[in-house]
């Protein structure tokens, strides 16, 4: 037959894989059993006391509270025993809390927690509304919450197993996407504005001009990956309210972000805030503590709320309905509002906590990034900041950005 | 051997037989790639007929919208005629420029210059109809991007791995060959996501390869989020898949066959075209499908490398069932993508490499 | 033969010139990270200093090595089952005839050509909407449901593994002669006997390489795993990933260079074997491979069919 010569050929190729590795295989299985034992040591480095925590915990009274209650057969921050259970599963933003939190609530309460990451509210609506999907716990911003709420993916909190929400700002309660908290506690919160590199401008900008017109930094700037705050930045910067959705206003919005396209290196909300720090780019759309992080590394890194505006916007606490141990999850709810560790967990966001027990036992490291960034959140700031809100029209928003995405 | 196979088949007794007994070996892993891989493709088609649901997901309700919204003209092109007319003066001036080497290349090649003409038409009409889709709207553009871009990594990867296909098969010692190979595959087992990451650094603005360009006394030059990061990122992830095959193909040239064809008067680029080329074609055609297919919806590398400004099929895919909370939209422009995509490959690629690949 | 000298050398020039940049081009962003591994500065770009802090933090690591055991776990089982399902399905296909056969080899491909985010996407409708009457049918309520997780993401792995390893089982079943087989049968052996004796050793080497191929696969899978896993699935890719959020952590280049480095060990590892047993290996299975025209031909492969099935333990 004509075909056997060119289906042997064809076949050589995917004989080479094998003549190629067909003994790595064996070889392969000594080298998991070396991977396993390393693996068996590290569980051993892990389950000593010493966590690896942020340098600047040292300083916290954890330090002192922890030993006794290690000792003591259950701390009080640990809820019924009788009704906790063994284990949690915990679904937070990625790199959004110091792992300490977790090793201590488990060596204090004896509740094991499997911590998953999330990188976008998206897909953690996605995770819960797909049914049964096993978390407890779950983070999400504020917006999230409203859409959760709303199609009964959520269980109200029972606040009388959270005594600590007491402790919470009363600014940051009630909030326009969950009134009376009956479904969230917030958990962190921040702003989204400007970071800039101080030395790259012999004024510091204070608009969204800095990006959107007299691009100083053609090539050096970045706008986050965001359809919301893109595109709101850029109807504020026009005159328009942030959540506007007339398509004329967005019609102006895209033009503006397509013309300063050229001039943004990219849209981008991972690699921006190393970027910042090395100098690869001067001026960002910046979340608030993404611009503190990049100040640890780089102390010419400076954060502003534009004159236009930026928002605020908040994580929160949330369980789901069909959650399958809620009452750890409030027990849990209540540990991390705890001053001593949420202290531990504003130290490693560098977002604002809004727990009022907590700022006392922030270390001096936190203040001076809060200050040498310019990250206070003075009254003056907060009155230009707004929250973005989310609902069927705002689906307008993914439209306009379609179009940004499509641009070649 | 293909004979005794046949006759074996066509005997009635034992051809039962065999027909029986293949479905035991047969109906696990079928049923296995069928629950996973048909099932859920049918169940997308379904999707993109329904209603969305702020926060994800479907409300059970037929529409047609997400359909209507593929077809309809964007919001944003460019109407009329004139665009028609822009597209086909595009395509005629690049098969007028492309036309220049393509029958330079047939002359040489000792080709009929109507071959070098035709495809050069080819690649006109191929600039006409990408001008076309990247005005009409949002889905075309970014879907006819993807293709040219994947044809475009799929060109370089050929180039780059045909010298390297040579070199290794032309090594006297088997063990060389196999440390060559190794070579290629090793890399090939280190995570795709921190590799590319690795390519980020190099490319920025501030990174090695600029600061080398620019101890050279030039300028710095922006590659990081551009079409060329993305094109290099594609052509990094899928080099391996057009190395081996070819290899394997070049392999099996017959070195004699070539010989004699130069001993017979032939230059160097006919025995190229004329011998070589037809030898590894099987190998070839592998290699092109899979980095093809690999690179046209890939989504790591526009993600990492392209920065949200450059971005592919994938990406639109992404913002439909993630921020925009329109998974019947996504739904739609996934399935169409399939369709386009198989289609396209079952037309392009011949009957009988329709069974090499098989 | 003079005149054709200067431009052989000239060509093998640049073709042995245009390899070293190809491997320049595979191996630099490897060096980079195996450089980034050792550099004292947490954040990229600069170089801070040489240390191996990274290696001992990697150890303390949990999220890291969680992710990597979920990975080893998930790729170790997909390929298993992989294996199996493949090499029957390329036997089923190669070896046997029946109705239907393009259709199935249609399917099989469908792994290779299907774009992962549709299929990421499909399967994460598909296990939601089967998960939830499952759950509904076997009256499970939040505390036992059955949800996503790594069953789901193995489920998803063994698919396209299963497919891979097919297309390369099947490219060695090809160029394996039947008439070995049936005279295997024909000293009579049974089918599972023949099996067992004479087509598997033959289709070996294709059977680990499809294998090995399985298993990168599976370990480096982002996007499918992305969409299907569940509670404490995390896999290192997603871990990865989500690390990008804010600079990529020097513990992740560390994992990656031990990875690198075990894989290296590994295949290099396979070469040495390999250049040594392939040696004494080719003298024993020669007269095998060269597949008989003739009736002698046939006569002697019997011989060491039959030789082959005795001397076997």
């Amino acid at each position: 037959m004509t075909t056997s010569t060119n289906k042997a050929n064809r076949a050589v190729w995917l004989r080479l894989l094998a003549g190629l590795t067909a003994f790595a295989i064996i070889v392969a299985a000594c080298g998991d059993d070396d991977d396993d034992s390393a693996d068996a040591t590290t569980t051993t480095v892990d389950s000593m006391p010493e966590a690896p925590t942020s340098e600047a915990d040292a300083e916290t009274p954890d330090a002192d509270a922890e030993m006794p209650d290690a000792e003591s057969p259950m701390s009080e921050r640990c809820g019924d025993p009788d009704r906790l259970g063994d284990s949690i599963n915990f679904l937070n933003w990625a790199d959004y809390i110091d792992e300490a939190v977790l090793e201590m609530f488990e060596e204090e309460c004896g509740v094991s927690v499997t911590m998953d990451t999330h990188v976008a509210n998206e897909e953690a609506i996605a995770k819960v509304d797909a049914g049964n999907s096993g978390y407890s716990l779950v983070i999400v911003t504020d917006y999230a919450v409203e859409i959760m709420s709303s199609q009964g993916l959520l269980q109200e909190l029972d606040m009388g197993e959270i005594p600590n929400a007491a402790n919470i700002d009363p600014n940051q309660m009630d909030p326009y996407y969950d009134p009376g908290n009956v479904y969230s506690l917030p958990y962190q919160y921040s702003t989204t504005g400007l970071a800039f590199d101080e030395t790259a401008f012999s004024t510091p900008p204070t608009s969204y001009s800095a990006i959107f017109d007299e691009n100083s930094h053609c090539g050096s700037s970045s706008l986050l990956e965001d359809q919301r705050e893109v595109l709101g930045a850029a109807l504020v910067y026009l005159g328009y309210d942030w959540n506007e959705v007339s398509q004329a206003a967005h019609d102006e919005a895209l033009d503006l972000v397509l013309e300063s396209r050229d001039c943004v290196t990219g849209f981008d909300s991972a690699n921006y805030i190393g970027n910042l720090a090395s100098g690869e780019v001067l001026v960002a759309q910046s979340w608030g503590f993404a611009a503190g992080i990049a100040y640890l590394d780089n102390p010419n890194i400076r954060y502003i709320i534009p004159e236009e505006g930026g928002t605020i916007w908040q994580d929160n606490f949330l369980i789901p309905a069909d959650a399958p141990d809620p009452y750890t999850a409030h027990v849990l709810i209540n540990y991390m509002l705890e001053p001593d560790i949420g202290a531990l967990i504003t130290e490693f966001t560098i977002g604002y906590t809004p727990n009022l027990t907590v700022p006392p036992l922030l270390s001096d490291g936190y203040y001076e990034v809060i200050a040498g960034a310019g990250l206070e959140l003075t009254d003056d700031i907060r009155e230009r900041l707004v929250w973005q809100v989310r609902s069927e029209e705002h689906s307008i928003f993914a439209e306009t950005w379609s179009e940004v995405i499509a641009a070649g | 051997m293909m004979a005794a196979r046949a006759a074996r088949a066509a005997s009635g007794g034992s051809g039962t037989a065999l027909r029986r007994s293949a479905a035991p070996l047969l109906a696990p892993g079928l049923l296995w790639i069928s629950v996973v891989y048909v099932i859920p493709g049918a169940l997308i088609l379904v999707y993109s007929f329904l209603t969305p649901k702020l926060g994800g997901g479907v409300v059970w309700q037929a529409t047609l919208d997400s359909w209507e919204e593929i077809v309809a003209r964007g919001r944003r092109s460019d109407a009329g005629w004139g665009t028609v007319g822009a597209a086909a003066l595009r395509g005629i001036a690049t098969a007028a420029v492309a036309a220049v080497p393509t029958v330079a290349a047939a002359r040489y090649l000792g080709r009929r210059i109507s071959r070098g003409l035709g495809f050069a038409a080819l690649l006109g009409a191929l600039a006409a109809v990408n001008h076309l889709a990247s005005a009409y709207n949002n889905y075309t553009a970014v879907f006819a991007r993807s293709v040219v871009w994947s044809l475009w990594a799929t060109v370089v990867c050929i180039c780059l791995a045909l010298p390297l296909a040579v070199f290794i098969s032309s090594r006297s010692s088997p063990v060389t060959k196999n440390a060559l190979l190794i070579a290629v595959m090793v890399s090939f087992w280190t995570s795709m996501l921190v590799r590319t990451y690795a390519i980020r650094f190099l490319l920025a603005n501030t990174g090695p390869l600029n600061n080398l360009i620019e101890a050279l006394g030039l300028d710095r030059v922006v590659f990081l989020n551009t079409r060329f990061a993305v094109i290099l990122g594609l052509v990094y992830t899928a080099l391996p898949f057009m190395i081996l095959p070819l290899y394997a193909a070049t392999e099996r040239v017959e070195r004699a066959q070539m010989e004699a064809a130069r001993d017979l008067g032939a230059r160097p680029p006919q025995v190229f075209a004329d011998v070589f080329v037809p030898m590894v074609r099987p190998g070839l055609t592998v290699g092109v499908v899979m980095v093809f297919v690999l690179s046209v919806s890939q989504y790591l590398v526009p993600t990492l490398l392209g920065g949200g400004k450059t971005n592919m099929i994938a990406n639109l895919l992404e913002l439909q069932f993630g921020e925009a909370f329109n998974w019947p939209l996504g739904a739609a422009v996934a399935a169409l993508f399939s369709v386009v995509t198989f289609a396209g490959l079952y037309l392009t690629v011949g009957r009988r490499d329709q069974e090499e690949l098989l | 033969m003079i005149r054709r000298r200067p431009s052989r050398r000239f060509a093998n020039l640049a073709i042995g010139s245009a390899s070293v940049l190809v491997y320049v081009f595979f191996y630099v962003p490897v060096a980079v990270l195996v450089l980034f591994s050792f550099n004292q500065a947490r954040t990229g770009g600069r170089w801070g200093g040489f240390t191996t802090e990274w290696y001992s933090a990697l150890f303390d690591n949990d999220r890291l090595i969680t992710a990597a055991q979920n990975s080893l776990l998930i790729a170790v089982v997909a390929t298993a089952v992989a294996v199996v399902l493949g090499t029957m399905l390329s036997l089923a296909i190669d070896r046997r005839t029946f109705r239907g056969r393009t259709a199935a080899q249609q399917v099989v491909y469908l792994p290779v050509i299907a774009p992962e985010i549709v299929t990421g996407v499909a399967l994460l409708a598909f296990f939601s909407l089967t998960l939830g009457r499952l759950n509904d049918l076997l009256g499970r309520g939040a505390q036992d449901a059955l949800r996503m997780g790594r069953p789901t993401i193995i489920i998803a792995h063994v698919a396209f593994c299963t497919a891979f390893v097919a297309l390369v089982v099947r490219s060695s079943l090809r160029t394996l002669d039947p008439s070995l087989e049936e005279a295997a049968q024909d000293l009579g052996a049974n089918a599972w006997t023949t099996f067992w004796r004479v087509t598997l050793p033959s289709i070996m080497p294709g059977v680990l390489g499809g294998a090995l191929l399985a298993f990168t696969l599976s370990l480096d899978n982002f996007v499918i795993t992305f969409f299907v896993s569940g509670p404490g699935a995390t896999t290192l890719p997603i871990e990865v990933f989500g690390q990008l959020r804010r600079t990529i952590s020097p513990e992740v280049n560390a994992i990656s260079t031990l990875i690198f480095g075990a894989s290296t060990l590994l295949l290099v590892g396979a070469l040495v074997v390999q250049s040594t047993v392939s040696r004494q290996r080719s003298q024993r299975i020669r007269p095998l491979s060269r597949q008989p025209r003739n009736r002698a031909a046939q006569a002697r492969a019997t011989q060491a069919t039959h030789t082959q099935l005795e001397g076997q333990p």
